[in-house]
């Protein structure tokens, strides 16, 4: 919990500005692609959630379960079995993880994916896909160039998965 | 003799193998790392890609063949003419 105040007690004005103007064009993509108040609230909700993931993710490199519990809290609304079934994207990552000898990919991130899976259901799949596409679009180019090994998967995957709330 | 300390010992490298594991999940379930490396999200673009084909293909394959030959079977099973 210490952790995540000192992160967002350091957030500058622009970083405000900019995280304002995105939740209010979610808001507005929100609020014209459904008509049920319930899942309007529940993704402006998801949404805020995922910003301050997506945030925390690109500075420090760490997603906090302090943060995951919420999510979960949100997948609550509107909860069947496509639910329950939807965090079983993570497993593949999960043993992807396991048998993998360096890390490939973060703890942080796997139930990062089972918690979006949880909210979105099948739909999270469409989610991963459009995430992956932005995250290699993003990194490829540093990858290539041997800059680092392990970037913020957190901002692509919001991403990917907030258009798959949309769509799905 | 042989065989029975033979299957023990195999039995005690399944458990250690299976002990590794677990440690190894729990270890990976409470990292709050969140940083991923690009060839994980290649690899999930290209099994979701493969994923979505094959079962478009199976699922043609079921709705156009295999789902109307079965009726047609059992139509003429059926049918008394």
């Amino acid at each position: 919990m210490k952790q995540i105040t000192r992160i967002f007690t350091n957030i500058t004005f622009f970083e405000i500005i900019v995280i304002s103007l995105i939740s209010l064009s979610a808001f507005l993509i929100l609020f014209s692609a459904f008509v049920d108040p319930l899942m309007i609230i529940k993704g402006f909700l998801f949404t805020l959630c995922m910003i301050a993931i997506s945030y925390c993710d690109v500075k420090t490199e760490t997603i906090p379960n302090m943060l995951l519990i919420p999510l979960v809290l949100i997948g609550l609304i509107h909860v069947s079995w496509e639910s329950l079934a939807g965090t079983a994207i993570a497993i593949p990552f999960l043993i992807a993880a396991l048998v993998a000898k360096t890390e490939v990919i973060g703890g942080g991130d796997i139930k990062l994916l089972a918690a979006y899976g949880f909210i979105i259901g099948r739909g999270a799949v469409i989610g991963l896909l459009l995430g992956s596409l932005i995250f290699i679009v993003r990194y490829l180019y540093p990858r290539l160039k041997k800059k680092k090994v392990t970037y913020a998967f957190a901002p692509s995957l919001s991403l990917g998965c907030f258009f798959a709330f949309i769509l799905v | 003799m042989k065989l029975k300390e033979r299957l023990q010992g195999k039995l005690v490298k399944v458990r250690n193998t299976v002990g590794k594991t677990l440690i190894k999940a729990q270890t990976t379930l409470l990292d709050t790392s969140g940083a991923s490396a690009v060839e994980v999200a290649l690899a999930a673009v290209i099994a979701v890609v493969l994923a979505l084909i094959i079962i478009n293909a199976f699922t043609g394959i079921f709705s156009n063949t295999i789902i109307p030959g079965i009726q047609d079977k059992i139509k003429s099973i059926f049918s008394v003419t």
